[in-house]
């Protein structure tokens, strides 16, 4: 167990070196440059813009100062965008509130999905089953940004509850939180429903049945075990999906987060920035990946932890 | 023998599916709306792109049932010509998402080991890309009426029109752009699921049994271990519909998707999103087409799982 | 009127539920867009969406709307605009002398200007912080703004530099020598290859009104290794003669001269604060809260990036204690509904000088009283690529621009209440312009008339007619028979996107034209736009200073901003006699005429002229709309007893502004 984990761990070295490398020929592949702007700059002005980000030197030369400053000093550069901010003190201030911003919805989603996705499978095909899918359908197919404006008109513009943007008190986080959450909340519902119907038909559970056992005490001890694995799959990509791309809630909640930057960086051409927003999120990945795994093995113990 | 099997197998599930009450309904419905989408703007008074600025916005009226949009362009037809779109979308990235993703999962969990690590991994970093990226990249390299793929798309779409050339067609040349960016994103979650299901099954005796009797690998994997997978399989890309034509509109939000004059159901929404307490009928419109196909799509996924599940044959329900 | 009940009956529910789960505003009326309640803040302190984040505090670096609202507040140029006028008045600068000739200017500073930190405000200052932004290693965008002073431009561009010692000038590059040369002396970089620099000798320093130098009748002009030669700033126009005084040197008659030290680009910035985090190599660091230092009245008291920074008043400005806003908050919001919620529920006082209202809002927010709009000093226009087919052809260019109804466009698109253009210099320009324009046409002068440039459908057709395609009926509609592809590109936005379909349709309908549309985020479409990869293209321009210059030398054949390709020797020439002219009348006659051969040649289709519409609570006071969009927080203040007040009055500025004295002339 504990070699699998390590393993895991010095594979990611690897995985993130390849991602680093896409990335660093691909943004500089894309037309534009970070300094191209309204008014036109002179020639030279802009060969000192570059002279100064070393934009100026063969590529290969800046590739390998960009990986000797990641690797020997954990530095990723000043941001073009903003100047007088490196990289790395933009996602210190931005990724805390997008994790604290993705946990909470995480919770969320949790506490209503897999209620909802277990009635759904427990009263198959009965009102229950059809009342909760429906809701769960509601939260996949109204989009972000129709559901927030309309959460805001309801509960700020019209009851007076929360208010209507930015990122101060507990109160500020509901509506953000709710708006994040919900969607999120449909699929697990749906993955655990399905998954929890693949379950309730095994033979352990027939047994369990057999004899006598309640059945909420089985669905609780013995099927969620089971039912739930589809929705340990989703959660790796699920819980990162969520963390950076809450971009639409950030952008209509005005949330200093950084779900933002991935849309934004790109366009402005923030080398540094795209880099880093890319790095955050993929180390995030693998590392939830392989906490997945891990619980894929603690609820399955068939699965052989290979490696 | 197996052929047999499969035979009757796939009349059974179709029976069971036709007992399905809901998800024939939504069939139905699907099939009423794909019509709709087909033959509502050929029949229509208005084109899809056809402004009266004079007009402006107005609400449903006998004239124009939907109203009128921002620029007084009729809002049904637009609906309905979006909807061309966004079902497109949908379905076809939906498919591309379910063939590689079956075929990559597939043998990834079989194998195990070091094959479905390095295949894993490779998932993995393709995850972290970030896809905004990709997508800008290829709508910029490769959109353009210079490159290569529209030298290819103007002599496939001179097979079907007489003048391929005509720049309306270049926004559908860049939607076709769009399906292959969310093809390549979105069969990465499916092969997961994929590869989790295989990972739980081959272990399992008939797996074991038919290794023994010699059954080739190729036999074992899409015999075997995918027809028992198929449940969270169906499950998961009838989610990918929506989570596709949801991306959809994303793109389209940033610019980078679905081009005006040409609508889809996202772009409409996400533009009516904007003035919804002004205009509401500019959301309510697209957003209800939108949220109707995918719980229809949703229900007629649902049936295909019941009816499809191996484990439920027999009907000991 | 049941309506009414029924509001109250609500809202006697939603007082019972806010006690509750909330604080709900107690103060709302139809007559204002949202709560007129401060939620109990006090009344020295404002709230104001800023948009975005700032790109810079550095002045000398600044280029973007939202950095210079801020920097506005927080330095202080030689003068201020007056908040009503927009003419200046004093700032650092008490009084001025000028030269007849608008080329030399002396300036006389205030003893009491001082630094937050308590330092004295010095000539010297300016003097660093214009030669910071001619510099071309600093990579000031703005610099082209100082491109006026005396030989600005050249050492903008690296090419006026001294000989850094004793050395020959060759007759080629390592061919045989010509000269000897002195150490110092300057000259002027015609070409660079290698090592070696082609040079022509420049001795046409500043002066600052001693007699000058007499013009050499031949320049020497050669060849001299790069290496000796080096850049140093004192050839650039500008000079501090004592502590408190600074001279000015311009290359050209420049009317809009004092105007521009108002501006952003010529705020003082300190050399020794800026030298001490150059020498850790964090030079951008300076402008950081922890570490500015400001001349203006406030200073940066919090900020947090990418969502809201705090001003407190600075200390040591001589204003300090008139000041009626002790604490400005800027949010930074850049979504426009949340910025509308947050000023409905009464959490912003002012929707921000930055933050333009969407058409679609338009309509409704203009019924409230708190709505407020003015002319803005910027034209919307689609610029041709002259050299593509078939906009190469200007009877195409001239016909596509006689097919738009601007009218319609601004009235049912932009709804913003803006001005169709017919030109392209706003009629509300300043520096004598709009007089001139609201002259030609009381007289019926007015080159611009509608009768020959307004929408006109059947002479388009005409036109393109006579260039090859005939407009003919096809169907419901109109074909113009065998008219290339013709690519519409705008840059990724809602307001654009409905423009440029407004526009479509508008070919589609009078010429028979299909126009695709294409969208591109704002970078791509730039370098599309320089690269010449376009045939119609939408941009605008945005004036820089309050003069119609701003607006035509973005059409010179040399500017860099002209992506058109349009070049017409005629025009170039009357706009070099234009900006040598001296007096108003007579110079600006000469861009009237330069803006007619510009409109001939129809490189750009013009639109319209901006406004800027915004939102203010009735409460802020010294708040005046003005051409320029500049707000600046010195001026404004909360008035507690407003809804005693009949709306707008008792609106005055929270400090009196200080006239400038009538300028002495200047004397060397």
């Amino acid at each position: 167990m504990s070699r699998f984990v390590l393993r895991r761990v010095l594979g990611l070295v690897p995985t993130l070196w390849l991602v680093v490398t896409l990335v660093f020929f691909l943004v500089r592949l894309a037309p534009g440059g970070p300094f191209d702007a309204e008014r036109a700059v002179p020639p030279e002005v802009m060969a000192a813009l570059e002279a100064k980000y070393n934009l100026d030197a063969p590529l290969l030369v800046q590739y390998r100062d960009f990986l000797a400053d990641l690797v020997f000093r954990a530095d990723l550069g000043p941001c073009f965008k903003y100047p007088g901010r490196s990289v790395r003190e933009i996602i210190a201030l931005s990724l805390p509130v997008s994790m604290q911003l993705g946990c909470l919805a995480m919770v969320l989603a949790l506490l209503v999905g897999v209620p909802l996705g277990v009635v759904g499978a427990v009263r198959h095909n009965r009102a229950a089953d059809t009342i909760a899918m429906s809701v769960a359908m509601v939260g996949i197919s109204v989009p972000r940004f129709v559901l927030a404006p309309i959460l805001i008109l309801v509960f700020s513009l019209t009851l007076y509850w929360f208010p209507v943007a930015l990122w101060e008190s507990p109160r500020h986080m509901v509506l953000p939180v709710i708006c994040a959450g919900l969607p999120t909340a449909a699929y697990i519902a749906r993955l655990t429903r399905g998954g929890m119907l693949e379950v309730i038909r095994a033979d352990f559970i027939r047994t369990a049945r057999a004899k006598g056992l309640s059945e909420w005490r089985i669905i609780w001890r013995h099927a969620l075990r089971g039912g739930l694995l589809p929705v340990v799959s989703f959660l790796g990509p699920g819980f990162s999906g969520l963390l950076v791309g809450s971009l639409v809630v950030e952008t209509i909640f005005n949330i200093p987060g950084m779900g933002r930057y991935f849309v934004e960086a790109a366009l402005n051409r923030d080398y540094g920035l795209v880099m880093g927003v890319t790095l955050v999120y993929g180390s995030l990945l693998m590392v939830l990946n392989t906490a997945v795994d891990l619980a894929y093995a603690w609820l399955d113990p068939r699965v052989k932890l290979d490696g | 023998m197996a052929e047999v099997q499969d035979n009757s197998l796939r009349r059974d599930a179709w029976r069971r599916l036709k007992r399905n009450r809901a998800a024939v309904v939504s069939g139905c419905i699907l099939a009423v709306l794909t019509l709709c989408c087909v033959l509502v703007p050929e029949l229509s008074r208005w084109r899809y792109d056809e402004a009266n600025l004079a007009l402006g916005p107005t609400s449903p009226s006998w004239g124009h049932w939907m109203g009128t949009d921002y620029l007084g362009r009729d809002l049904m037809t637009r609906v309905f010509f979006g909807g061309r779109i966004s079902l497109a979308v949908g379905v076809v990235a939906t498919m591309v998402s379910f063939v590689i993703g079956v075929i990559y999962g597939g043998v990834a969990g079989y194998f195990g080991g070091r094959i479905d690590n390095l295949m894993m991994r490779l998932v993995d970093v393709m995850y972290t890309f970030p896809f905004l990226i990709l997508v800008i990249l290829l709508m910029v390299f490769f959109a353009g009426k210079d490159g290569a793929p529209y030298g290819v798309w103007v002599s496939v779409l001179g097979v079907f029109v007489a003048d391929p050339k005509d720049p309306a067609y270049f926004p559908v040349f860049q939607i076709v752009f769009v399906f292959a960016a969310l093809g390549a994103i979105s069969w990465l979650t499916m092969a997961r699921i994929v590869r989790g299901q295989v990972l739980t099954l081959r272990e399992q005796p008939f797996v074991e049994a038919a290794r023994t009797m010699g059954v080739s690998h190729t036999g074992i994997i899409f015999r075997h271990l995918l027809p028992n997978a198929l449940g969270p399989i169906i499950v998961y890309a009838t989610l990918t519909v929506p989570q596709v034509m949801l991306t959809e509109a994303f793109l389209s939000f940033l610019g980078l998707g679905t081009q005006e004059p040409l609508a889809s159901w996202g772009l409409l929404a996400s533009g009516g999103a904007e003035m919804m307490d002004i205009y509401p009928w500019i959301l309510v419109f697209p957003a209800v087409m939108l949220a109707a196909t995918l719980f229809c799509f949703n229900f007629l996924g649902d049936g295909l799982r019941d009816a499809l599940d191996p484990q439920i044959r027999g009907g000991q329900r | 009127m049941c309506w009414v009940m029924a509001r109250q009956r609500i809202a006697c529910g939603m007082v019972l539920l806010s006690a509750i789960v909330g604080c709900r505003p107690e103060a709302t009326s139809d007559r204002h867009y949202g709560t007129v309640s401060r939620h109990g803040r006090p009344l020295t302190t404002i709230v104001v969406n800023n948009f975005d984040e700032p790109e810079y505090l550095d002045s000398t670096l600044a280029s973007d709307q939202v950095s210079s609202i801020l920097i506005s507040d927080l330095f202080e140029g030689l003068v201020v605009k007056h908040p009503r006028t927009l003419e200046p008045v004093q700032g650092v600068a008490e009084r001025y002398d000028k030269s007849e000739d608008d080329r030399l200017f002396r300036f006389f500073l205030r003893k009491e200007a001082r630094w937050s930190d308590g330092r004295a405000v010095v000539a010297s200052d300016f003097v660093y912080a214009w030669r910071r932004v001619l510099t071309p290693a600093t990579g000031s965008r703005s610099a082209t703004l100082l491109h006026v002073v005396k030989n600005g431009r050249l050492f903008n561009q690296n090419k006026l530099m001294r000989l850094r010692e004793a050395s020959s000038l060759y007759e080629s590059a390592k061919g045989k020598i010509v000269q000897k040369l002195a150490a110092g002396t300057a000259w002027q970089i015609l070409s660079r290859k290698g090592d070696w620099a082609e040079v022509v000798e420049h001795h046409d320093l500043p002066y600052f009104g001693k007699p000058p130098p007499k013009p050499l009748a031949k320049p020497a002009r050669g060849f001299v290794r790069a290496a000796v030669l080096v850049a140093n700033p004192d050839v650039i126009g500008v000079r501090a003669t004592s502590s408190h005084v600074l001279e000015v040197q311009l290359e050209d008659p420049t009317p809009y001269f004092l105007e521009l030290c108002s501006y952003v680009v010529s705020y003082p910035v300190r050399r020794d604060l800026i030298e001490h985090f150059a020498a850790k190599g964090q030079e951008d660091r300076w402008a950081r809260a922890e570490n500015i230092i400001t001349n203006g009245p406030y200073t940066v008291d919090d900020w947090r990036f990418r969502y809201r920074i705090v001003f407190k008043r600075n200390p040591h400005h001589y204003d300090h204690d008139q000041l009626k806003i002790h604490r400005i908050v800027w949010l930074e919001v850049p979504n426009i509904n949340a910025t509308l919620n947050l000023y409905k529920t009464g959490e912003l006082d002012y929707v921000g000088a930055a933050m333009s209202l969407p058409p679609a809002h338009m309509g409704r927010l203009s019924a409230f009283e708190d709505f407020s709009r003015s002319m803005y000093l910027s034209t919307y226009w689609y610029a041709f690529n002259v050299t593509k087919k078939p906009v190469d052809d200007p009877r195409v260019r001239l016909a596509l621009n006689l097919a738009v109804d601007k009218r319609q466009l601004v009235d049912k698109v932009t709804r913003g209440g803006q001005t169709p253009a017919l030109h392209y210099v706003p009629d509300a320009t300043g520096s004598g312009y709009s007089e001139m324009a609201a002259e030609n046409r009381r007289t019926g002068t007015d080159p611009f008339s509608a009768k020959d440039w307004g929408f006109d459908p059947r002479r388009a057709r005409k036109l393109l007619e006579e260039a090859g395609y005939p407009v003919v009926e096809a169907g419901r509609g109109r074909k113009a028979k065998g008219f290339p592809d013709l690519e519409l590109l705008y840059n990724t936005s809602e307001g654009h996107r409905k423009i440029a379909v407004a526009i479509q349709d508008m070919f589609k309908r009078h010429l028979g034209i299909t126009v695709a549309l294409r969208n591109e985020e704002w970078k791509v479409m730039l370098k599309n736009l320089r690269d010449g990869h376009f045939q119609l293209a939408r941009f605008g321009w945005t004036a820089d200073y309050n003069h119609p210059r701003t607006f035509l030398d973005v059409f010179l054949s040399y500017s860099s901003q002209n992506n058109t390709r349009w070049r017409s020797p005629a025009f170039d020439a009357v706009m070099a006699q234009a900006r040598k002219t001296p007096g108003r009348a007579a110079s600006i006659s000469l861009y009237r005429q330069a803006e007619q051969l510009a409109l001939e040649g129809m490189s750009r289709i013009p639109l319209y002229f901006y406004t800027k519409s915004t939102m203010v609570k009735p409460y802020v006071r010294g708040f005046f709309p003005n051409a320029l969009n500049e707000h600046a927080m010195r001026w404004v203040w909360i008035d507690p007893s407003w809804s005693l007040k009949t709306p707008g009055a008792d609106n005055k500025p929270a400090i009196t502004p200080r006239e400038l004295p009538a300028p002495g002339r200047f004397m060397p």
